[in-house]
């Protein structure tokens, strides 16, 4: 049981990476950005390319690949900033939805599943912690993820362009006549966004099959985990992504196994139907 | 029904038309287009069940097709491994036996905001695609075959046929659910749950119908997979494929039945010309989803939506059937029409009275012990300055507050029991935002909002009423003048005993408010119910209201008769502030008000919040 | 929202649609006598009837049978290059069905229907076998592919070159028992409804075979490779204390289960299927494929080639190699799987052509039922299609094992130079 739920941190770290990501993103752009995990996924394949075309080494082509990551973010917000500023939020999340669907077909061609050399820069050595081995990454991913929470929301509530930040997400518009750079802020959030994931995706690749949805479907629990902090607290999201690999990872080998994707969701729709339960009315409507 | 009929008219007969024809076309194809032909149509179907969630009733649900897997599951058993019940009634059966999967899928929706729900919804999607893969389900396996049907007929053209004649059963299922209250509570809540709440319609039974609906469409869907493909395979729930379909349903707008269509045959014929030229199936989707996206930025880009602007410039206008209604005609100098005494049915029971309506939000108390009452037949004004309760006070009455204390009672029964749809029966209000519905005409606009039992010569006497000329343009196309006036129209189909319209005259120039003023003037009489009107334009006031209640920081401060309330001190004081009450001659504070509220108007602000 | 984003939207869109339209148009024109899909392989026809071959493999999605393609398209190269078979050019063509029914039965009625394939040749998909076979039955097309589920080794029509899961476990089973010798054995399964009954009925038979046996299995089932992180199942059999893992899995996954076990520290031997044998392998392993890598139960990284290593010394396996080197086709399973199938088929072919008009389906059908045993040098038996009602014809397996950064072969085999499955396997379930 302990091996295994340590096991879990492996997945469980990506999934809280993206979980506050996707908060992060919802807190500061009025987006759920269901494409988090696909943009990782291509800024990984990245490395790939980079390793396959122009024979770079491991250090480079990661950095390549972050980089890389970061302007697929920039591309997608740029788009965003431009058409889609004043839509509603369950418009501009149904447009990364098509994202998602596109950048898996686009991934699909890279990826078409003969065995490759990532460069393995970030899953590192092991510890051995109860008896099963940790990869340090991963812990250090968990970690990150925790800090990147606590870190967001303080900047948010503390600092001065964390209340641009804030007053953007609420009302763009306004936010602009009152001399806020709201395009300038909308990529620049999604680039760095995007660079995370692909960091995230990088440090779960050497034991992930390279098929490229399976990296996009990574997102799937991480909006999992932060639907369980509400949308609203990165802090939770990170601990619920954490919590769902674990989950994931008892599952697994035991008796009902098979429904080992399953359970992650059942168990979040109850409780999220336990928390909400007085709810009538969404707001604003 | 006749009007269900009449509405539907058209689009059933393009629909049949189109379907007719293709299914025409089928014999003249090769078995191969026949089979590419007969999958498409399952798309298609499928892209009428993603049109009704989400392009009619707006939920955000990634679902549909997954449900579509009960109905491949069903088919697969009963017809494949039992050989129970043939092909096609086991599509029937499988699409019966998903509409409570589809219920319980769309639990989630009464209690989740809409992002959360497209979160869930996607988990969902996860959810079958595992259990489908697992293949412990009955039918689930890929093993358990099930033979299409031929009818006689060479090549694909039996199963061609199936799936086509499918798809015109469903869509004109769709197409007369639109029209009917189903279908319009449906555009209702897609709009706005609260203006559908306020206006008798059970949100939850709204959701809850759209989703049984779209479980029986998808899994008919899923069952013709199981035909087609001769087994249930999971590929075809994979979440790829489901996401796909969700977008495509967006790019073509799916919740028209063309768009549906579109989707069926554009996925089909693209996919068929992929192979042929020896290009991945990723190309498509990629175009898909560049198509989805210049939807999603320009709701007019999608394919039904363009299809129907052509057919309607192409269409010679169809005002004849949008009779002009004999107008009442456009008043703008109003005799002396509120200078009323109550009224003298002071035995009978109020239609409104609240009792101690306390309201608090947290620390601050939005309301503290208000009382007010609304007699039949009489106009009470509620007045006061900006953040003085008002609207506050309006959601607590009609069920749109979690908690207050207090009681409100309508004629003489309390309900503060009620949910908000319930107590629409006999209380409505109107809100200060334009709550309509655009995609419905006036007519259906008010229909939906209508007591039951009301027949549509009384729904176009109201649109008459309330001074609305046309009763067939969807209201997106009225001025916000017309559509206010809908708004109070939408509130007198109701037949309630109390009507609390909130700040009606907000806007409008200084005729058409003494237009509007003669027109609420009259309500309560004519519809035998009590009119509670939040105003600030106090020559509207003064026309309509016989009574006054001035409510300030949630307290109730002055009420009573109209031209007493307006000449005391602590009311100008409230709105003014006290220096400028001092300053001010008691006896012109009135025309101080009037004539400070007609220059704003000049001046192009508007009025109200 | 400006009016300007929104005309500029609109006339790309109207733009998008009308260029759809028009290309949608001028293609229907065109398609009802099309068969220039795919790749093709074929000369111009020289007078005689080319004989029209397809094959539906599964190339994107997330599994390495892409290889497959250039496999067979190399072997109808030389082939047409020395006259065809009888003077009949093979053209080819192919299609990627993703790993879905529904690209799998289109592409399979666009071949035959619409193209007239007169048979599908290096077939290695994840949903033509099940989503096909009743329909390959009824057009009288034969299939000699690669069987990558069970339910390809119980078809009528479907002769796959390749041992399959059934041949492929048990050889792994005896090759286990009987050399590595491992105390407790992992047995980490794909979790396919159809394989698990399967699986679980030969290891009853085998444990039967061999007694003792069973005390050291112990099976974790784990659910879809395609889109779970192996760490928890490897951590499981840490816990468990497996010193052999088995796996049934291809290439990229398995990389990624040694991977996981370095990183949960996990000392073990791996082995798995044909599935696994990929020369690119042992190069992204690097020391992590070596024996040794993963502590002292590691005896090496372990596979069941079913068809020979890509350096075996056959000459008909060396002929396959220069060609592949000469047309730049990556050497490892998948692409033998489609030069085998192609060398099989036209073996029957050259021999039918005599008697049966092999231009079309149903001569083809009698050519390859009517064929005497074909040595392809490749695997342990010779293969022969036959006229029952299924066709597992591979019982094999070579046992390869990385050294020194590449496969070499293992030692000890049962039969010199392949594991073969002795005694008769239990009928499969259908």
């Amino acid at each position: 049981m302990v091996a295994e739920m340590l096991a879990g941190l492996v997945s469980g770290g990506v999934y809280a990476a993206l979980a506050v990501c996707i908060v992060l993103m919802y807190q500061m752009l009025g987006v759920v950005n269901f494409a988090l995990g696909a943009m990782g996924g291509l800024g990984a394949c990245m490395s790939l390319l980079c390793v396959r075309w122009f024979g770079l080494g491991p250090v480079p082509s990661t950095l390549a690949a972050v980089a890389c990551g970061a302007i697929i973010g920039i591309v997608l917000g740029l788009l965003m900033a431009r058409y889609f500023l004043e839509a509603s939020v369950e418009l501009r999340t149904t447009v990364t939805i098509a994202i998602t669907v596109g950048i898996i077909a686009v991934g699909d061609r890279i990826l078409d599943g003969a065995t490759y050399s990532f460069p393995n820069l970030f899953a590192g050595p092991s510890i051995e912690i109860f008896g099963t081995g940790v990869p340090v990454g991963s812990l250090i991913e968990v970690a990150a993820a925790l800090l990147l929470a606590v870190g967001v929301q303080v900047f948010l509530r503390r600092t001065h362009l964390g209340a641009q930040m804030r007053a953007m997400s609420e009302r763009p518009i306004t936010a602009g006549l009152l001399g806020i750079r709201v395009r300038t802020l909308t990529v620049m959030v999604w680039g760095f966004a995007s660079a995370v994931a692909t960091i995230a995706v990088m440090v779960v690749l050497p034991t992930s099959t390279t098929s490229f949805p399976s990296l996009a479907y990574l997102v799937v629990f991480a909006l999992g985990a932060a639907l369980l902090g509400l949308m609203r607290n990165m802090v939770i999201a990170a601990v619920g992504g954490v919590l769902i690999g674990m989950l994931q990872s008892i599952v697994q080998p035991s008796a009902i196994g098979r429904y080992t994707e399953a359970v992650p969701f059942v168990v979040i729709v109850l409780v999220m139907v336990w928390w909400r339960r007085r709810d009538v009315w969404s707001e604003a409507r | 029904m006749s009007g269900l009929k009449r509405a539907s008219g058209t689009p059933l007969a393009a629909m049949l038309c189109v379907a007719v024809v293709l299914m025409a076309v089928g014999f003249a194809l090769s078995p191969y287009w026949q089979y590419v032909g007969a999958v498409g149509a399952a798309s298609a179907i499928f892209g009428l069940s993603i049109g009704l969630v989400y392009g009619q009733a707006g939920m955000l649900s990634l679902c549909q097709p997954s449900i579509g897997a009960i109905g491949a599951w069903s088919v697969a058993y009963i017809s494949g491994e039992r050989g129970w019940v043939p092909l096609p009634w086991s599509l029937f059966i499988g699409a019966i036996i998903a509409v409570p999967i589809g219920l319980a899928a769309g639990m989630p929706a009464l209690r989740l905001r809409r992002v959360n729900l497209a979160i869930v919804t996607l988990g969902v999607v996860i959810v079958i695609y595992t259990v489908a893969q697992a293949g412990q389900v009955a039918g689930s396996q890929e093993s358990v075959y099930v033979k299409a049907p031929t009818w006689g007929l060479a090549g694909y053209m039996g199963l061609y046929l199936l799936c086509w004649l499918s798809f015109t059963v469903l869509a004109g299922l769709t197409i007369l659910l639109r029209r009917s209250r189903w279908g319009l509570s449906w555009l209702a809540i897609a709009r706005s749950e609260r203006a559908a709440a306020a206006m008798g319609v059970s949100v939850t039974r709204a959701k809850l119908t759209a989703f049984a609906v779209a479980a029986f469409i998808a899994a008919w869907a899923g069952g013709l997979l199981v035909a087609g493909f001769g087994s249930a395979d999971p590929s075809n729930f994979n979440p790829v494929t489901v996401l796909t379909l969700f977008v495509l349903a967006v790019m073509m707008g799916a919740g028209y039945w063309e768009g549906a269509l579109a989707l069926g045959l554009f996925s089909a014929v693209s996919s068929a010309l992929l192979e042929q030229w020896g290009l991945t199936p990723d190309l498509g989707t990629a175009l898909f989803a560049i198509g989805a996206i210049t939807v999603l930025g320009n709701e007019d880009a999608a394919f039904s939506v363009m299809i129907r602007r052509q057919l309607a410039k192409l269409a010679p206008r169809r005002a004849a059937a949008d009779e002009a209604l004999p107008l009442r005609p456009f008043d703008p100098v109003a005799p002396a029409v509120a200078s009323r005494r109550p009224a003298d049915d002071s035995d009978r029971t109020p239609a409104l009275v609240i009792s101690d309506l306390t309201v608090n939000f947290g620390a601050v108390t939005a309301l503290d012990d208000v009382s007010l009452t609304v007699p039949y037949g009489e106009v009470v004004g509620l007045v006061g300055p900006n953040g003085a309760g008002k609207s506050t006070l309006v959601d607590a009455t009609t069920g749109f507050l979690a908690s207050y204390s207090g009681t409100v009672r309508v004629d003489g029964a309390q309900i503060d029991a009620l949910p908000a749809y319930k107590r629409a029966r006999v209380v409505r209000r109107t809100f200060q935002q334009d709550r309509t519905i655009g995609e419905l005409t006036a007519e259906g606009y008010l229909r939906l909002s209508a007591a039951p039992g009301t027949t549509t010569r009384q729904i176009r006497e109201i649109i008459e009423f309330v001074g609305c000329p046309h009763s067939q343009t969807p209201l997106r196309s009225l001025d916000v003048r017309l559509r206010r006036l809908l708004m109070i129209g939408a509130c007198l189909t109701g037949r309630p005993k109390a009507i609390l319209i909130d700040e009606p005259a907000a806007g409008l120039s200084a005729e058409e408010s003494i237009d509007l003023a003669t027109r609420l003037a009259e309500i309560p009489a004519r519809f035998d119910c009590g009119l509670l009107v939040i105003e600030h334009d106090m020559e509207l006031v003064r026309l309509v209201c016989t009574s006054l209640v001035v409510l300030d920081f949630g307290k109730v401060i002055a009420s009573g008769p109209t031209a007493e309330i307006l000449q005391r001190a602590d009311v100008t004081a409230a709105y003014l502030g006290d220096d400028v009450a001092a300053e001010t001659e008691l006896q012109d504070e009135a025309a101080w008000i009037a004539a400070d509220s007609n220059e704003n108007e000049k001046a192009g602000e508007p009025r109200g919040r | 929202m400006s009016t300007s984003p929104r005309r500029s939207i609109m006339r790309r869109s109207l733009t998008l649609a009308a260029a759809a339209a028009i290309a949608l148009a001028a293609s229907a024109c065109a398609s009802s006598s099309s068969s220039s899909s795919g790749g093709s392989a074929g000369g111009a026809a020289s007078g005689s009837a080319p004989i029209k071959v397809a094959q539906i493999t599964t190339i994107s999605g997330g599994y390495p049978f892409g290889a497959v393609v250039p496999g067979t398209q190399a072997y109808f190269k030389m082939i047409n290059a020395q006259g065809g078979v009888d003077g009949h050019q093979i053209q080819f063509v192919y299609g990627d069905d993703k790993g879905t029914a529904s690209q799998a039965a289109e592409l399979a009625r666009l071949y035959v229907l619409q193209d007239h394939a007169v048979a599908m040749v290096g077939n290695t998909s994840l949903a033509d076998c099940n989503t096909n076979a009743s329909f390959y039955a009824a057009q009288d097309i034969a299939v000699i592919g690669g069987g990558t589920e069970p339910l390809c080794f119980t078809q009528p029509n479907w002769y796959p070159v390749n041992a399959g899961p059934y041949y492929g476990k048990v050889v792994q089973w005896q090759y286990t028992t009987r050399v590595l010798k491992p105390t407790t054995v992992c047995e980490i399964e794909q979790n396919d409804p159809t394989s698990i009954p399967y699986y679980n009925q030969l290891r009853t038979w085998f444990e039967a075979q061999n007694p003792g046996v069973a005390a050291t299995f112990k099976e974790i089932t784990y659910t879809n490779d395609a889109t779970q992180n192996p760490t928890p199942a490897v951590a499981h059999a840490k816990a468990l204390g497996c010193d052999l893992v088995e796996l049934s899995t291809v290439a990229p996954n398995m990389v990624a289960f040694i991977n996981a076990a370095k990183s949960v520290g996990l000392d073990a031997t791996f082995i798995t299927l044909g599935s696994g044998y990929d020369t690119s392998v042992p190069a992204t392993l690097g020391a992590l494929g070596d024996p040794g890598a993963l502590g002292p139960n590691d005896k090496g990284v372990f596979v069941g080639a079913e068809l020979a290593a890509v350096n075996s010394a056959n000459p008909q396996v060396q002929l396959m190699a220069k060609t592949f080197k000469t047309d730049g086709v990556p050497a490892n399973f998948w692409s033998e799987i489609g030069w085998v199938s192609a060398a099989m088929f036209v073996s029957a072919l050259k021999e039918g052509a005599a008697h049966y008009n092999i231009t079309t389906a149903s001569g083809v059908l009698q050519a390859l039922r009517n064929m005497s045993p074909y040595n392809s040098g490749f695997a342990a038996n010779p293969m022969q299609f036959g006229t029952g009602n299924s066709h597992p014809g591979n019982r094999g397996s070579q046992m390869l094992l990385i050294q020194n950064g590449t496969w070499v072969v293992a030692p000890d085999q049962n039969d010199g130079s392949y594991e073969v499955v002795n005694g008769l396997l239990p009928t499969a379930k259908s």
